[in-house]
């Protein structure tokens, strides 16, 4: 019981444990108790509602009902919902007990080189987290962030430390996991996200999505926030607080990130250290995203027609056999599109967030099984495809900021055989957000071509 | 405003009612609001013939079919509790023509399963549609009807029973549940009003499964 309790926070119905259980851990003083939801009564009157698990403190988040299991007016938190309903009547569960160390001697298994640049960022993230001070790594997409992490991690672990990294998707978690099981042995990794399992044992090393954070309660010695651009609304309040929550008082944060926005550097802060990488680990400089404008497009393509532009684009990727993704901003514009698309080739495909069938296209994809997808912006990050070109139709819409723009760029020319890829943003106006993107990839790739001593674009 | 099935935000046109009232405003986004499909035909009552509850409701209609959106939909009612999504389907339920002239009547749930769900799912639609009701019955099984086998289930005792000080009158009457599957609940709840005097029963449902 305690593997399981130890560092998390739980809704005491959900407990898999008997009840009997439960309150004699209770009378121990081994478990505390807090209820679901506080009231907080405000100086100047009124009444406010703090969410125990998620510490959601968005009064819209709270709705209020006749409950008859308390059978008082009650509130419950919308926030954190998915994982079991927490209401003012409700009681969370922690561990209070002395902490165990997770069991196991943990290998460094990974083989892989670094290139000089990763070896430093490594080496200075190590550092960082063996000093408590939180770090920024700051690193263009295809840098190799995950190798960098393999050598302090295992640090960490072999200290006898308790490490998370915390993912905006679950897409990255199971991407991460089997790389992390290959490379550091003799430990316990668990991987969390919804509808996953809760893991055996007391784990050293956890891979989770964001929101499990809200599940666990001074729990890690590190948290890593990885992909920490991704997060709807750059790194929301509720989930900063979440992984303040999940550390230990004298935890320590690292956030690794491709376009650090103002709120990641101020959670930094001055204090803290930062490795820049700004070249990718084959040494090539990013694509820098074109602009072709193709205005009216909305008109045209309601009326049935493709915009030529974008027909002389495509047919060019079908003439070549090069694999590519163009990004939509919004799910009803892809699917207008996508019929136009299959008269230039049926097999196409269209996939956007609930789409049941995402992975196995993106993997058509990649295995050349289907020449394009079309997408909405949920296929940014995750893939790499070998000689991948890349469309962006209606890039002046607001969901393609400028993080936005530079993560689609990333996904272009990853592989060391192919570097190049064309970068293509079709709009209908541009924005503060486009150029602001292609200011930042300029910039990175001169900074990238002196780290490297050669020149770049 | 936030989508309180996708969480996703979304704005809509104002309206002059929209200024006053939230009456006919869906708390769903577009999309979602327009994943509903609504129920094609009548639930099958006459499969009743033949058995004991024949004749015990006289007529049935369900406003929706039971898609993946309303799978969702109800998953996250019943299953995740959110009691929020109850005011979705106000607008649906006020216009439903076989409400009118009749006396609504909830489909109870057994108290244990009350204490569980902490709020009647089935009620708490009618309360936040503003559609005035009697609870006349109460649910005598805590047994769950789709563990049940289809001959189970028709051959079954009584699921219900009046509930105390329950005056049932000559009139007409319509039960309202969430969801019509094989219409045991609904001819077993029908049956007991009928046994007891009602002129007339009906039965609305918000999903024909
Ligand atoms: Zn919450
Ligand atoms: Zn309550
Ligand atoms: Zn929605």
């Amino acid at each position: 019981m305690q593997e399981f309790l130890q560092g998390r926070i739980w809704l005491r119905e959900l407990l898999p444990f008997g009840e009997e259980a439960v309150e004699d851990l209770i009378r121990d003083g081994l478990i505390g108790t807090i209820p679901g939801v506080t009231t907080f009564r405000r100086w100047h009157g009124g009444t406010v509602f703090l969410c125990n698990r998620c510490l959601s403190e968005d009064q819209r988040h709270f709705h209020a009902f006749n409950c008859r299991k308390c059978g008082k007016v009650c509130r419950y938190c919308r926030h954190c919902l998915n994982m079991g309903r927490v209401a003012e009547c409700d009681e969370l569960i922690y561990w209070r007990g002395p902490d165990r160390l997770p069991a196991g001697s943990p290998t460094l298994t990974w083989e892989g080189r670094l290139t000089l640049l990763q070896e430093r960022a490594s080496v200075e993230l190590e550092e960082s987290l063996l000093s408590g001070r939180p770090h920024l790594l700051h690193a263009v997409c295809g840098a190799g962030k995950t190798e960098i992490l393999f050598r302090p991690v295992h640090r960490l672990l072999s200290e006898g430390k308790r490490v998370c990294i915390a993912t905006p998707r679950t897409d990255v978690v199971l991407e991460l996991l089997p790389r992390f099981d290959k490379a550091i042995g003799g430990t316990v990794i668990h991987g969390l996200y919804g509808g996953s399992g809760h893991g055996e044992g007391l784990a050293g090393l956890v891979i989770a999505t964001a929101h499990q954070l809200y599940r666990f309660r001074e729990a890690f010695d590190a948290v890593i926030v990885d992909e920490a651009d991704a997060f709807p609304y750059s790194f929301d309040k509720t989930l900063r607080l979440a992984v303040k929550k999940a550390l230990k008082p004298r935890g320590v944060l690292a956030v690794v990130t491709a376009t650090p926005s103002p709120a990641i550097l101020s959670e930094i802060g001055r204090e803290g250290g930062r490795s820049v990488i700004p070249v990718r680990f084959h040494g090539h400089p990013l694509p820098v995203p074109r602009t072709v404008p193709l205005f009216g497009y909305r008109k045209k393509i309601s009326a049935g027609k493709m915009p030529d532009r974008l027909k002389a684009w495509t047919k060019e990727r079908l003439r070549n056999k090069e694999p590519f993704l163009i990004f939509f901003p919004s799910v009803p514009l892809m699917e207008q599109c996508h019929p136009l698309f299959s008269q230039l080739s049926a097999e196409i495909g269209a996939v956007h967030a609930s789409h049941p069938d995402r992975r196995s296209l993106v993997l058509a994809l990649r295995g050349g099984r289907i020449p394009g997808l079309l997408t909405t912006t949920i296929l940014e990050r995750g893939i790499t495809i070998p000689r991948l070109q890349i469309a962006v139709v209606g890039s002046e819409n607001a969901v393609f900021d400028r993080s936005a723009i530079i993560q689609i760029s990333g996904r272009a020319g990853r592989s060391p055989e192919y570097p190049d890829g064309d970068v293509v943003l079709f709009h209908h106006g541009i924005t503060p957000e486009m150029d602001a993107a292609v200011r930042e990839i300029r910039r990175l790739n001169r900074e990238g071509g002196k780290a490297f001593g050669m020149s770049a674009l | 405003m936030e989508c309180l099935l996708c969480n996703s935000p979304f704005s809509r046109p104002p309206t002059w009612m929209g200024l006053f009232t939230d009456r006919g405003q869906s708390p769903l986004c577009p999309r979602c609001e327009g994943g509903f499909v609504p129920a094609e035909g009548k639930p099958p009552i006459s499969d009743w013939k033949g058995t004991p509850y024949e004749g015990a409701l006289d007529a049935a209609v369900s406003l929706y079919s039971y898609n993946d959106v309303m799978k969702t939909y109800l998953r996250q009612y019943k299953f995740l509790k959110d009691a929020a999504l109850a005011g979705v389907f106000s607008e649906a339920l006020r216009h439903a023509p076989i409400l009118k002239g009749r006396t609504a009547v909830p489909v109870p749930m057994h108290p244990e399963r009350l204490a569980e769900r902490t709020f009647p799912q089935v009620e708490e639609l009618l309360v936040r549609a503003g559609i005035p009701f009697v609870p006349l019955l109460e649910k005598t099984t805590a047994r769950n009807l789709g563990r049940m086998g289809r001959k189970e289930r028709m051959a079954s005792d009584l699921l219900f029973c009046l509930a105390e000080d329950a005056e049932i009158r000559r009139i007409d009457y319509v039960l309202v549940d969430d969801l019509y599957t094989t219409g045991t609940t609904l001819h077993h709840a029908a049956h007991v009003l009928k046994k007891s005097g009602a002129r007339s029963v009906a039965a609305l449902t918000l999903i024909r499964a």
